[in-house]
């Protein structure tokens, strides 16, 4: 190169860089760091959303065993104070009549769910009624010998009857308890399930989540809106509750997959249950996910502005890093062409 | 291309504009048309308790709520007092008793109706079943009809050799007849007479006490109505003068001298109808609320009244009972 075009050449300014190398140079930086970015966002976000649906699960789960515990233990109460009452079949003739007269009405008196009580005795003869609602009968003697509450009562000790909705709206059940000895009496207690309402009614789900219950036929028999239980409704077509119920059968956990459904209200929610073996009842614990997904969402926003601002900073990196490239580069070339041109 | 000038008025334009939207959209206040016939009046323990429910619900009458009152001086009235009540285009009628729930229900298939104080809402045709009320009304139930054959039971454990036992009612009421058929067939089970006496009025009840106790009764029942309700202490008055042992259905009865009462806890009834109303106002429809039913009763015993008798109240009752008055 001759001395006079080295000298052009050095003198010359670099111009700001336009041209196809530059654009070049500066689309492959800010794609390099775009990428990176978005992908890291893409994968970031994809597990936060995993994992965040599972601890909710989890959460629910656990809220579901809880409410499922305090549902068991409702009716083993009852249970037990019905269990206490057979101890006057220890006490002969009419001394033993009025103690279980004056059990009874104790029973009705503390325990309001319960709004009817009978004792039949060895033969399956009704001896005593006593109810809140219709006429205490004493010694009448019907033969209820062929009951179920009866007979499987004194089969395995104790009974529970389907749900049966009393004057069509009224979810009820009966409850039998079998005395001990060779040829016990059998008391029965209907149960009036309102009040297991009461307590899933009160139990919070988060902002505007749901705790509820169903029965072994898959029926509504507690939700915070009771009007939806007066309705005797049937959810077993609801996908949650089928798989819920298959799962109970089998006696194994649900498939992972089957969380996100439509509740009774016809919501989106993430849905997590526990069932009540002794019964065959089933808690289902609910959340609305807007609510469930929303710190995903919030987080997934942020990242989307993350990534935003990255690739707009990259966009200015790749211009100027192409341009502290290109220069040089392009300098280099023009001097060769020019020495190029000179030879 | 946006200037300065442009886009601090577009802002200001863009911060102002919810503000003004949300005064815009402010609450509207609902109207309730509280429809009743003499004896049941507005202020009285009813809407007392109705209006309870409403506050603890969170609404403020005359601020959240406006109630209008249509009460008709007697049941007679009621057709043209529901009337009058649809014509004001409320957004809900609240119809207290089986006569203002059927005149309301009358007069209007569009506009809500919610009803209370009423003892048996499908027997008397307001309702087609508890669990699907059907159409535009809804409620809740005092089960009264269902109580009948427990109360003779009271009285029997209460009154030894109880075998003739008296029954107020008024024939003009809707319910009568059936409850009076559930009273009778439980004496037929209890072994023990029914005699219905018909008393529209407090000077009707003053003959028909006299007329009971000289024919032998040994206790009386009265069929809730509101005439019997609004005059409780004549009724405790008459039966502590004729030494008649006597149940009601309320537990004002016996707060005011009457000897026993079984029944639903009222209160709990009045502020349930506020929950119907408060549902109703969201956006719920009247067919999707299913009419409940009390869970809780009360039986309440006068102990002064017992003295006064020269009863003395077995144990087993005493335990049964959830309130003395002394």
């Amino acid at each position: 190169m001759t001395e006079a075009a080295a000298e052009e050449v050095a003198s010359k300014p670099a111009r700001a860089p336009r041209g196809r190398l530059f654009r070049r140079y500066a689309l492959w930086f800010a794609l390099l760091i775009a990428g990176a970015l978005l992908v890291s966002g893409a994968i970031e976000v994809y597990f936060s959303y995993q994992e965040h649906k599972q601890a909710l699960v989890r959460i629910q789960q656990e809220k579901a065993a809880g409410a499922a515990a305090l549902v068991s233990q409702f009716i083993k109460e009852i249970e037990a104070q019905v269990g206490w009452s057979l101890h006057s079949a220890f006490v002969p003739g009419e001394a033993g009549a009025e103690q279980r007269r004056l059990d009874f009405i104790r029973l009705l008196r503390q325990v309001p769910a319960v709004t009817e009580l009978s004792y039949l005795d060895g033969d399956g003869r009704e001896q005593l009624r006593v109810s809140r609602l219709s006429i205490d009968m004493e010694g009448s003697q019907a033969d209820l010998s062929q009951e179920p509450k009866f007979v499987q009562a004194r089969e395995s000790g104790l009974y529970l009857s389907p749900v049966y909705f009393h004057k069509e709206s009224e979810p009820h059940l009966t409850m039998a308890l079998a005395g001990a000895g060779r040829s016990p009496g059998v008391t029965a207690a209907e149960v009036n399930l309102k009040f297991i309402w009461d307590l899933v009614s009160q139990m919070q789900v988060g902002e505007a989540g749901r705790a509820y219950l169903v029965d072994a036929d898959d029926r509504l028999i507690a939700h915070p809106d009771i009007s939806l239980v007066l309705r005797k409704i049937d959810l077993s077509d609801l996908p949650h509750v089928r798989a819920a119920r298959a799962a109970a059968i089998m006696g194994v956990p649900v498939a992972a997959g089957q969380e996100l459904t439509r509740d009774p209200e016809g919501r989106e929610v993430l849905s997590a249950h526990a069932s009540i073996a002794s019964l065959g009842w089933i808690v289902f614990v609910d959340l609305p996910v807007n609510e469930a997904f929303g710190p995903v969402i919030a987080s997934l926003e942020r990242t989307a502005a993350i990534v935003l601002l990255g690739i707009a900073f990259a966009v200015v990196i790749g211009l100027a890093l192409g341009r502290r490239m290109t220069g040089p580069i392009r300098l280099l070339r023009e001097g060769a062409a020019r020495i190029g041109a000179a030879t | 291309m946006i200037n300065r000038r442009t886009f601090v008025v577009a802002a200001a334009t863009l911060i102002a504009a919810p503000r003004f939207a949300l005064a815009q959209g402010a609450v509207r206040k609902a109207r309730i048309a509280y429809l009743s016939a003499n004896p049941v009046r507005p202020g009285d323990f009813r809407s007392q308790g109705f209006l309870q429910g409403l506050r603890e619900l969170g609404y403020s009458e005359g601020k959240d709520v406006i109630i209008e009152h249509f009460n008709a001086p007697t049941v007679g009235d009621l057709r043209r007092f529901a009337a009058r009540a649809v014509a004001s285009a409320p957004d809900i009628i609240v119809a207290v008793s089986t006569m203002a729930a059927i005149a309301a229900k009358e007069q209007t298939t569009k506009i809500p109706i919610v009803f209370f104080a009423v003892s048996a809402p499908v027997a008397a045709g307001i309702v087609t079943s508890l669990s699907l009320p059907g159409g535009n009304i809804t409620g809740v139930s005092l089960m009264s009809t269902d109580l009948a054959g427990k109360r003779l039971q009271l009285l029997r454990d209460l009154v030894p050799d109880l075998s003739r036992v008296a029954v107020f009612h008024i024939p003009d009421n809707t319910a009568s007849p059936r409850r009076l058929a559930a009273i009778q067939a439980a004496g037929a089970m209890l072994s023990i007479a029914v005699r219905p006496v018909s008393a529209r009025s407090p000077e009707e009840l003053e003959s028909g006490f006299a007329e009971i106790a000289a024919e032998g009764m040994q206790a009386v029942i009265m069929v809730g109505s509101f005439v019997y309700t609004n005059n409780v202490g004549r009724i405790a008055e008459l039966a502590l003068q004729y030494r008649l042992p006597t149940i009601g259905g309320l537990s004002q009865y016996s707060a005011a001298g009457v000897f026993v009462s079984y029944g639903p806890r009222l209160t709990d009834n009045f502020r349930r109808a506020a929950y119907y109303v408060d549902r109703i106002l969201k956006g719920t429809r009247p067919e999707d609320l299913p009419v409940e039913q009390p869970t809780v009763f009360d039986f309440v015993i006068n102990l002064k009244t017992a003295r006064a008798l020269g009863i003395t109240v077995p144990p087993i009752l005493l335990i049964q009972a959830t309130e003395f008055i002394e």
